[in-house]
């Protein structure tokens, strides 16, 4: 179980690995394709494959100031028309991507906290355009864990509430962040992070009977 | 700076290449990636030489582990019918010996390539070059299984780099996943950024298999803070062994039995995350 908050500095790749780990337990359909990839003028921290075919930018950071929380946030913009616009240049020259035509961007942004402001902001963007995500960096074992916590109410296209607990614990309430799907609630509500797979029934493992050696003619 | 389709195009010249690799230059190592096109961009350099090549999945086998050498040599082929270029790694001093078959282009292309190499960090630059050559011709992506002798994990520093994707292969017994995670804790202390994965392998049912994955899962994240990527699971069958002794592939020995369809789907686990990774 993770015990502690994180403290001291933390390198990116450091960050990066954490954020795939938190990305692949409670976003397992989102297909990461690269790490530390070059946009426009600034990387991705990650860069995504969705379930629709789309093409998800993943950029996070550790400042929750409103200064680099909104430049966070303008780069995601940034991104989704950057990704459009080489949306069809990948889908010819990189067919084995699982790009789906006119499958429009995404990104989902990271941040400790973000102010009132920029989360008003977020509202008036087309679902689901822009995703905001909080998330607390803690020590689990000497190594860093991101908990990726629930999203709020202004994110999901309600109208925020006071209410809303900020830094709600993500087991404290049923994970609604969109892009995680279905599965990815049920990853979350448990507590191991790593799941099973097997494409496999239980009739795939039936032993048929072999041809016996004694009934073929010599 | 502002960037153009140009900055990364040299992604994805290996998808427009149509050749396939021919049996005579297959064990040629390759030359470093050149930039046809003139000097490396600020991209490039900033993403290094590595990332167009094909992933390299690192699987530990014991000198004298037959059956899990045949499961690699036929996830392996399971991997090439998906469609993916794939290539399987072997040191050089495996050569004669009963864990594989003569080397060069094998079934469904699928190729076996010694390489000489003494300890970890020739290994991984051996399989290195050879994932970056094998990258320009592979169309649909691939992946490059490389045999990683066990006892050579933390006994030299390895570069952290070049390998960091890594399946094992466990028996379900609680011994065999006692050892596992034994060497499970090596493997993490020499790569700490290491993804590891899982298909257990000699069961019965999906529950057995489920079961101890599970089991290993927990442990690992319990006490190296590691998750456990699944795999699946493998079936030992008697048309294993039978393709072990006949150095057939199960698959088109036996395309119906349980332990091709449990092969195949292991393969397609494995084909999907590397391409998950085509981009570095």
């Amino acid at each position: 179980m993770a015990d502690l908050e994180w403290t001291g500095t933390i390198e990116s790749a450091s960050l990066r690995r954490a954020l795939r780990g938190a990305l692949r337990r409670q976003a397992p359909e989102l297909r990461l394709i690269a790490e530390d990839f070059l946009a426009e003028e600034s990387p991705l921290d990650l860069l995504a494959v969705g379930t629709d075919g789309e093409l998800v930018s993943v950029r996070i950071s550790l400042n929750s100031d409103p200064a680099s929380a909104a430049l966070l946030f303008t780069r995601g913009l940034a991104d989704l028309r950057w990704l459009r616009l080489r949306h069809q240049d990948l889908l010819k020259l990189a067919p084995g991507l699982g790009l789906e035509v006119g499958a429009e961007p995404r990104s989902i942004i990271l941040c400790p906290e973000f102010g009132q402001e920029l989360r008003r902001a977020a509202e008036n963007l087309p679902d689901p355009a822009v995703r905001l995500l909080t998330f607390r960096s803690l020590r689990q074992q000497g190594q860093l864990m991101l908990l990726l916590e629930p999203q709020k109410p202004a994110l999901t296209g309600a109208r925020a509430t006071e209410e809303t607990p900020a830094t709600a614990p993500l087991d404290s309430a049923p994970v609604v962040v969109q892009p995680i799907s279905a599965p990815a609630l049920q990853s979350a509500s448990h507590p191991s992070s790593s799941t099973f797979r097997t494409g496999l029934r239980s009739e795939d493992l039936r032993l048929e009977p072999l041809p016996r050696e004694s009934h073929r003619k010599a | 700076m502002p960037r153009d389709l140009a900055d990364v195009l040299h992604y994805f010249l290996p998808e427009l290449e149509e050749s396939t690799p021919s049996p005579e230059n297959a064990s040629e190592l390759p030359a470093p990636s050149a930039n046809p096109s003139g000097p490396p961009t600020d991209f490039q350099r900033r993403r290094g030489s590595h990332s167009s090549a094909l992933p390299i999945l690192g699987l530990p086998i014991g000198t004298q582990d037959v059956v899990r050498a045949a499961l690699a040599w036929n996830l392996a082929i399971e991997t090439a019918r998906l469609g993916a270029a794939t290539v399987l790694v072997a040191p050089e001093s495996d050569r004669g010996s009963p864990l594989w078959p003569e080397p060069g282009i094998g079934p469904l292309g699928c190729e076996l390539v010694f390489c000489p190499a003494k300890d970890i960090t020739s290994l991984y630059e051996a399989a290195a070059e050879i994932a970056l050559r094998r990258a320009g011709s592979a169309k649909r992506g691939g992946v490059v299984f490389l045999r990683i002798p066990p006892e050579w994990i933390g006994r030299d520093a390895a570069p952290q780099s070049l390998v960091r994707w890594f399946l094992f292969l466990s028996a379900a017994r609680h011994e065999d996943l006692r050892d596992t995670l034994a060497f499970a804790r090596k493997m993490v202390s020499q790569h700490p950024d290491a993804e590891i994965g899982l298909s257990v392998h000699g069961v019965s049912s999906i529950a057995e298999a489920r079961k101890a994955y599970e089991s290993l899962a927990k442990s690992m994240r319990h006490e190296l803070s590691q998750d456990l990527v699944s795999y699946g699971l493998l079936v030992d069958d008697l048309h294993v062994y039978r393709a072990i002794a006949a150095q057939r592939p199960i698959g088109l020995a036996h395309p119906q039995s349980p332990a091709a369809r449990a092969l195949g789907d292991v393969a397609r686990l494995i084909y999907e995350d590397a391409r998950s990774r085509v981009l570095g």
